[in-house]
């Protein structure tokens, strides 16, 4: 530590990635941050940063950074194109935008978007937007979103975590959890290290041998694209092999003892519409919430005058067709590791079993399954990923010591989860979350689009955002009658993050308006007309760094409410949070009223806290307001005392709520199958019946290849990424000091490749590479020859190929994995707009 | 007499890379310059795969190679184990560099800025142009330890993979982790007698 005089020290919080993880200490001196250190004495990490926290202080001194205003004066827009930018007035900044959103506003204000992947700030995301009557591009999402909807309903949350402390046996799937990966990157490494001392046992499924996966008890390659088929291979071992299913929990807690006809649907009570249940004890269907605890898992019987089965017992027949030796043939696993990794998994459950903690009696399932993104981008990506996800709730493990529990789940404070007239749980989100992502259930009712992103075809689904370059491609095909005029895009690079920079370049191009925060000149930068600095999160404050939907360990731990403060001063007095500048905007363009009326709304501001719509109040103002209404302290707590950090006790019903919860989770999806009834009427109103596939709107979770399981003509190999704990944002590949790091790793930047395949194709470890997908998209690298890739694939990180020209670093350091995506509907899954990441590439030498 | 000395837990590392870079802005050193370095090894064929990560940076020898070789008296040995270098007294023979074993002394040559177009406000505090034809390496960061801190790669090593402490008190954490976890020293067979055990 430094004791110099003239060196400060300030505590905050970080923000190298979206986790929001660590509490810090920054050394300053004459406003240059020389280094920032873990803060002993904040949770979660408790003195603990990563890599990228470390370096840090090299990115606000970024000799590119954007200092005034700056509007573009070459009308020709393109990857590469230098927009020839020519330093405006803050004051002519606003005679430009002003005058346009006034004009939107009056015309029709679904002609504006707001893009942005901000977590800090989202809790202004949806005030802002509705303020102006705008609509929401999720940016970032394209590969990531799609296991918050099982996530929703099994953990309650929009994200979730291994109960580290007391697994004994950990299947990662597709993610590197606890590894400076995933939603708490860096409190995660140490619990997991800390489970292996003790003995948990970990397996990594994964067609890469990652970090992870290399330092994992054991790696389990699998094919792309394959694992819902092992999902339900998994269930089908658990339930008609093994017995290693929580009986007792599946009739308690599930929907898996409701009576289902041969239409599919629930047999209902005819006069009070509730689901019916069979009783043993009473021999009798009764309503599912007046039954003993005896209720038929199996058997037929007859209700109504129909005849019918516990949903259970449909999906145990039904996944009898997902067999080991068929599984096998498919993923590429052997039939034997499938067969013992399902048993391993299922007793290492100990199903049954309880724990007594804080005097409480509560279920045991040291068991914890936890996937992510890795699974989840697939043409049938909602079957698969809560194929996956059910596991867990198969062995009772959701929300309970031991297994996986959501984040921020239960917080009596404020919210808990409560159920619905089906006693389906409803997870709490709607209390908490503030912008354009919404529950997986229930059922949302079906219209015809009103905005982009299509989501009222998405009735079961969180987001759909995958879907804005889709109809941005084709407007009308959706009904949408208007063009998208004016886009306010800040930290997100839709160049650069999303698919082909050149298809998505040609895409933005129809947007009249692009309104571009930058904190440096980055792809999505180089599309914009008019660019406005940003500040950097070591310049600005964050009174609600970790918003409750995420970001705060599971279990026991207390909860911990973060405040970002500056560490140093923006290199102008000009530059501010872009949220500040949005609020600026929001004052003259009159529409402060309306953005305060919906912050009052969404933020659910008691009536002693909420705004006058009349008065103009500060970030500042605004933030202390949502402090004092959900917490009971304001920003003075933070700053008379110099913490980052508000701590309240976690009861024990909040560390693990699975017990405590009203409902029963969703096994059988029956409100699939009437969603999907409800969106084939649309559908075929809108003429879209032979681009828009409705066939996954079924009860019953299906595997079916995807459209490039096979070998599409000569693209013969499948393309995966990974990700390191030294990258996370396009923003870590412009940072020299991340940068050296990485190439410390000899595969990092590479294009990887076996060497049997490499051998197959006349390619040497090092020779620079082309990798051409399906697509017709190309991306280039260097062959980095590995026995850690499944020889069917070739591996690219998920942020390498920087093209930008406004960013020296960075630029061309491996191949970029999302230049090789085009977009078609054909490769999506309509459920949800994940777009399928299993395709296939050729390669050849450069 | 204090002996100083830290344990690498090689099962709880995971080659994240946070001791590299929290040393690297500890010391502030240029381009291309790490005192601190995680090696990766890949072992094993298809499936059967396993990567593991070695920390490796000055051992802190009880026997320096580079003390008993640089021509200009460069490196000491302090009496707490510590072995400490003074740039001012180096010419560049870069000796040290032939006859340290483990690859752990950096030599800077000329120093480039992180970003292109010159050196940022960081690099001119850090002033490595007047280190320039000079060697460097790990100090275990003495100047922390005189604060009764630990290394700045201890403090921040997110998966507690690293300890430091006495080697001469039995009772420390780090003597009873290289007793129960039988803890080795890199080439041992030298006669160098590191500072620095590895724990299997």
């Amino acid at each position: 530590m430094n004791t110099q005089d003239d060196v400060k020290q300030i505590k905050s919080v970080c923000y190298m990635c979206q986790g929001n993880d660590s509490g810090i200490i920054g050394y300053v001196k004459d406003n240059v941050l020389l280094r920032v250190e873990g803060d002993p004495e904040s949770p979660p990490c408790y003195g603990k940063i990563c890599v990228k926290s470390q370096s840090s202080p090299f990115v606000p001194i970024n000799p590119n950074r954007v200092l005034k205003p700056m509007i573009r004066t070459n009308p020709e827009k393109g990857v590469g194109i230098d927009p020839k930018w020519k330093e405006i007035s803050w004051e002519e900044a606003y005679d430009i935008i002003i005058p346009k959103i006034k004009k939107i506003r009056e015309e029709n204000p679904l002609k504006m978007v707001i893009n942005t992947f901000d977590y800090p700030s989202l809790h202004f995301a949806g005030p802002l937007m509705l303020g102006f009557g705008a609509q929401f591009y999720f940016g970032g999402a394209t590969w990531c979103g799609w296991y918050h909807n099982p996530c929703y309903q099994y953990h309650l949350s929009f994200f979730r975590e291994a109960d580290y402390e007391r697994c004994n046996y950990l299947l990662l799937w597709g993610t590197q959890s606890g590894h400076i990966i995933d939603a708490l990157p860096v409190s995660s490494a140490k619990k997991l290290a800390d489970a292996r001392e003790r003995g948990c046992k970990v397996v990594v499924i994964d067609p890469i041998c990652t970090p992870c996966a290399g330092r994992a008890d054991e790696w389990v390659p699998i094919k792309p694209g394959t694992d819902g088929m092992l999902g339900l291979c998994f269930i089908n071992l658990l339930i008609n092999d093994y017995g290693l299913y929580d009986k007792e929990f599946i009739k308690t807690k599930t929907n898996g003892p409701y009576l289902v006809g041969a239409d599919e649907l629930y047999i209902r009570d005819q006069e009070t519409n509730k689901p019916l249940v069979w009783d043993e004890d009473k021999n009798e269907a009764v309503h599912f919430d007046q039954a003993s605890g005896n209720l038929a898992l199996t058997g037929k019987f007859t209700v109504n005058g129909q005849e019918c089965h516990p949903s259970f017992e449909l999906i145990r027949n039904h996944v009898k067709k997902y067999t080991v030796e068929k599984t096998a043939e498919i993923t590429t696993i052997p039939a034997e590791t499938i067969r013992r990794i399902v048993k391993e998994y299922g007793e290492a459950a100990r199903i049954g079993s309880t724990i007594v903690i804080d005097g409480q009696e509560l279920p045991y399932r040291p068991a914890t399954l936890l996937t992510g993104k890795g699974t989840a981008n697939h043409r049938r990506s909602m079957h698969t990923i809560f194929a996956i996800e059910m596991i867990n709730v198969l062995i009772g493990g959701v929300n309970v010591p031991g297994g996986v529990l959501g984040i921020g789940t239960s917080y009596k404070k404020r919210w808990s989860v409560t159920a619905d007239e089906d006693g389906i749980n409803l997870s709490p989100n709607s209390t908490y979350w503030h912008f354009g992502a919404f529950d997986s259930y229930p059922a949302r009712p079906v219209n015809r689009p009103s905005t982009y992103n299509l989501f009222e075809l998405t009735p079961c689904n969180s987001f759909s955002d995958n879907f804005f370059p889709i109809a941005l491609s084709d407007p009308r095909k959706f009904g949408l009658d208007y063009d998208i005029e004016f886009m306010v895009t800040s930290h997100t690079n839709p160049m650069s993050g999303y698919i082909s920079p050149f298809l998505m370049g040609e895409l933005l191009k129809k947007i009249k308006f692009i309104l571009g925060f930058a904190t440096e000149k980055n792809e999505g930068t180089e599309m914009c007309d008019l660019v406005l600095p940003n500040a950097h999160w070591t310049e600005r404050y964050d009174p609600m760094a970790n918003m409750p939907f995420k970001f705060q360990t599971v279990g026991e731990s207390d909860w911990y409410w973060f405040f970002r403060r500056p560490l140093i001063k923006p290199p102008d007095p000009s530059i501010k949070h872009w949220v500040e500048i949005m609020l600026e905007i929001v004052e003259r363009a009159g529409c402060t009223p309306d953005v305060l009326n919906w912050s009052n709304i969404l933020w659910s501001l008691k009536p002693e806290n909420a705004f006058d719509p009349e008065k103009k109040y500060t970030f500042m103002e605004m933030n202390d307001a949502y402090i004092k209404d959900r917490h009971g302290i304001g920003i003075d707590y933070y700053e008379k005392s110099g913490t980052q950090v508000f701590r309240e006790k976690k009861s024990i019903d909040e560390a693990y709520p699975g017990p405590f919860v009203p409902g029963r989770y969703n096994i059988y999806m029956e409100y699939w199958k009437r969603a999907g009834e409800d969106l084939r009427r649309v559908i075929k109103e809108m003429g879209l019946e032979k681009e828009w596939d409705t066939d996954d709107y079924k009860p019953l979770l299906d595997w079916e290849p995807g459209p490039s399981f096979n070998p599409v003509n000569d693209y013969d190999l499948h393309v995966v990424n990974y990700k390191a704990a030294c990258h996370t944002f396009t923003h870590t590949m412009v940072n020299p000091l991340t940068l050296e790091i990485g190439h410390t790793y000899p595969w990092l930047y590479g294009a990887m490749i076996h060497p049997a395949m490499a051998k197959k194709k006349g390619i040497k470890d090092g020779d620079p590479i082309w990798i051409e997908s399906e697509y017709g998209y190309r991306t280039k690298g260097n062959a980095s020859l590995t026995e850690g890739i499944h020889p069917d694939c070739i591996g690219v990180m998920g942020l390498g190929g920087r093209l930008t020209h406004g960013e020296p670093v960075g630029r061309g350091v491996g191949p970029h994995w999302n230049s090789l995506f085009g977009q078609d509907l054909s490769k999506m899954d309509k459920m949800n707009s994940s777009l399928d990441s299993a395709i296939r590439v050729k390669i050849y030498k450069v | 007499m204090i002996r100083w000395g830290m344990t690498i837990d090689l099962k709880r590392c995971i080659g994240c890379q946070s001791c590299s870079m929290a040393c690297k802005m500890k010391n502030g050193t240029p381009p291309g310059i790490f005192y601190r370095k995680v090696m990766e090894k890949v072992t094993g064929k298809y499936p059967t795969v396993r990567r593991s990560y070695i920390p490796i940076s000055c051992m802190h020898c009880s026997d320096p190679p580079c003390a008993r070789n640089c021509p200009t008296g460069v490196f000491y040995k302090r009496e707490d184990g510590i072995v400490m270098y003074d740039s001012s007294k180096c010419y560049g023979a870069k000796v040290c560099r032939m006859a340290c074993p483990y690859d752990a002394i950096s030599f800077i040559d000329k120093v480039e800025s992180y970003y292109p177009g010159g050196f940022t406000p960081i690099e001119k505090i850090w002033d490595n142009q007047s280190r320039e034809g000079t060697a460097g390496k790990c100090d275990f960061c003495a100047d922390r330890i005189a604060e009764g801190l630990k290394p700045s790669c201890v403090k921040t090593c997110p998966t507690d993979a690293l300890k430091f402490g006495d080697l001469n008190d039995v009772n420390s954490e780090v003597s009873r982790l290289i007793l129960t976890r039988d803890g080795y020293q890199l080439h041992a067979d030298l006669g160098t007698n590191p500072s620095v055990y590895y724990l299997p």
